[in-house]
């Protein structure tokens, strides 16, 4: 066996003199309440080197305690998870990110994966202090799974699964429970649309839709909650709402453009991504329904500079082993998946957006981040984008592929 | 009122007595409530504190306390007031002062020095040697947990 000093040479951190270890002192001294006092002051970001102090350190930083003092005393911060599939990673993984303290040590703090996630369209909603992930696609399969990502303790928990297993639903949060609907195969099922009470934990049944629309909404291709309102866009960019107050299904206004962009809403405003790499946004309040007019999109302005960046940030990573012969695959394809679905991803911190994007050389590959300050004109009803940093989080040198980019399944902003 | 009614005597653990006004001494709930108490006299025993102590929590308390007429101290200055005056204080001095504020139950020290003990460790290092805290993983499992932290990409 290997003796204690001989393992003390490669050791990262240095441990403490033992003459001072005699007497409880430090930390230790104090009770556990104002430890965990003191410790609530610490940034989130510092968690990764205050859970490498100690062992009783750990725990605590760990603990669920530490967040509730966090949230008793208005110290919690803006946490974002990303979900990330990475080219030659069997799985699909999530990070931590704390935006603010960007150029310290560290910013992306990896989670330990959960085997069982599907590789991509599951929906995903976030809710008090975790993540909920529902279906997807898991080996060309339909899934009905639900997992919980504890985001505090970084932990995975498996929830009852839905009625029926669903791929690209549509899913919000309504005063504490998520809605899910849509995106099933049997488009007749009594479950077509789902209700989860995170307390009870339990799924319930939502009325079924009237006329034709569970069949029209076989596949959805956004959605969103605006004002108490879970509402969805399929595939040929009609529009459909749930009221859960009222129990009841609307229809909704039309979009423009019948393609995926990943919507994101901050401020009652609907931004998205555009392939050419323009970000778009669209009134939340446009997604009722006003025929004939159609939702309208316009262009945040001031953003030219990111423009051709975010346009090279294409997926080409799509439907599983499909392009590991990249250069066999007919590019008009890869064109119109790069259509279908733009590389860059949306999220915020308070009313600032986030942009994720991936940049690929022959000798690396990077994740950027980039936060962008967003400002209302009034005169001219234009929005205008300040970008206030933008910073690489990860590199990965080489790439793991020299063709395929890192794709941005998810990203979920909390509050800890 | 007499002035000696306005004044009150601090008896520390280590029977070091300290005379101070008791607009002073009253930001201290725990001292409040001792005084509503008829049983105790104008001299208060603290019996967790040592002097060394009770000396600095009293010059918290005249800086902090409301003075009739004399509420010229801007909010700023104070902040700049409490910044200097944690920022010497060795790791046990703020311990203390964190235990002392806890018994006394002065809200506001007790935050001042828990954000001072918070903003005073930003690396493992400085963890273990401002936090006292020994070490105690053993070099399999810090390698395990460094691991999980920085994951490294293999095939």
């Amino acid at each position: 066996m290997m003796s204690r000093s001989c393992g003390k040479e490669r050791r990262l951190t240095k441990r403490k003199p033992k003459s001072c270890s005699c007497r409880p002192c430090g930390l230790d001294s104090l009770p556990v309440e104002m430890a965990l006092s003191c410790l609530a002051r610490v940034s989130r970001s510092d968690h990764p080197s205050l859970s490498l102090v100690s062992k009783s350190l750990r725990s605590l930083t760990l603990s669920t305690e530490l967040y509730d003092v966090r949230s008793q005393m208005g110290l919690t911060e803006k946490c974002i998870f990303l979900c990330l599939s990475i080219p030659s990673d069997p799985f699909v993984r999530w990070f931590a990110l704390c935006p603010k303290p960007l150029n310290r040590f560290r910013p992306l703090v990896p989670i330990r994966p959960h085997l069982y996630q599907p590789s991509e369209v599951s929906s995903v909603v976030a809710l008090g202090c975790g993540i909920y992930i529902m279906g997807g696609g898991l080996n060309g399969k339909r899934s009905s799974r639900v997992f919980y990502l504890d985001c505090r303790t970084h932990t995975w928990t498996n929830l009852p699964s839905m009625g029926v297993a669903r791929e690209s639903a549509a899913a919000g949060v309504v005063d504490g429970k998520i809605y899910v609907f849509g995106g099933c195969e049997d488009w007749d099922s009594p479950r077509w649309g789902e209700v989860f009470d995170p307390k009870k934990q339990t799924w319930d049944a939502l009325p079924m839709p009237p006329g034709q629309y569970s069949l029209r909404f076989h596949l959805i291709y956004e959605s969103a909650v605006i004002e108490d309102k879970v509402s969805a866009v399929n595939a040929s960019a009609r529009g459909l709402f749930y009221v859960p107050s009222e129990g009841k299904w609307k229809e909704g206004n039309r979009d423009t453009l019948g393609v995926k962009k990943g919507w994101y809403v901050i401020d009652n405003v609907i931004y998205c991504c555009e392939f050419g790499g323009k970000i778009l946004w669209c009134e939340a309040s446009e997604l009722e329904w006003r025929q004939p007019e159609a939702m309208e999109w316009r262009e945040v302005k001031g953003l030219e500079a990111l423009e051709g960046t975010l346009r090279a940030s294409k997926i080409v990573k799509y439907g599983g082993g499909m392009l590991d012969h990249w250069e066999s695959i007919n590019t008009h394809v890869l064109d119109h998946i790069d259509q279908q679905l733009p590389g860059y991803k949306l999220s915020n911190s308070g009313p600032n957006m986030l942009l994720f994007w991936d940049t690929l050389s022959l000798d690396k590959m990077e994740l950027w981040c980039a936060e962008i300050s967003l400002e209302r004109r009034k005169e001219t009803g234009e929005i205008w984008g300040y970008i206030q940093w933008s910073d690489s989080l990860i590199t990965f040198d080489p790439p793991p592929s020299p063709f395929r980019h890192c794709k941005i399944l998810y990203t979920q902003s909390l509050d800890l | 009122m007499s002035k000696s009614e306005k004044k009150i005597v601090l008896k520390s653990l280590d029977n070091e007595a300290f005379e101070v006004e008791k607009a002073v001494a009253l930001q201290s709930q725990t001292i409040w409530v001792m005084c509503e108490d008829k049983c105790v006299g104008n001299e208060i025993p603290l019996e967790n504190v040592t002097g060394q102590i009770l000396a600095k929590v009293i010059d918290y308390c005249k800086k902090h306390a409301v003075v009739d007429g004399d509420g010229d101290e801007s909010s700023e200055e104070l902040k700049n007031w409490d910044t200097e005056f944690t920022k010497n204080m060795d790791q046990s001095t703020l311990f203390n002062m964190i235990l002392a504020a806890n018994y006394l139950n002065i809200k506001s020290l007790l935050n001042l020095t828990c954000q001072a003990v918070a903003d005073k460790t930003k690396t493992i290092d400085e963890f273990h040697t401002f936090l006292n805290i020994e070490n105690n993983f053993t070099p399999e499992e810090e390698a395990q947990i460094c691991q999980e932290n920085l994951w490294a990409f293999d095939d």
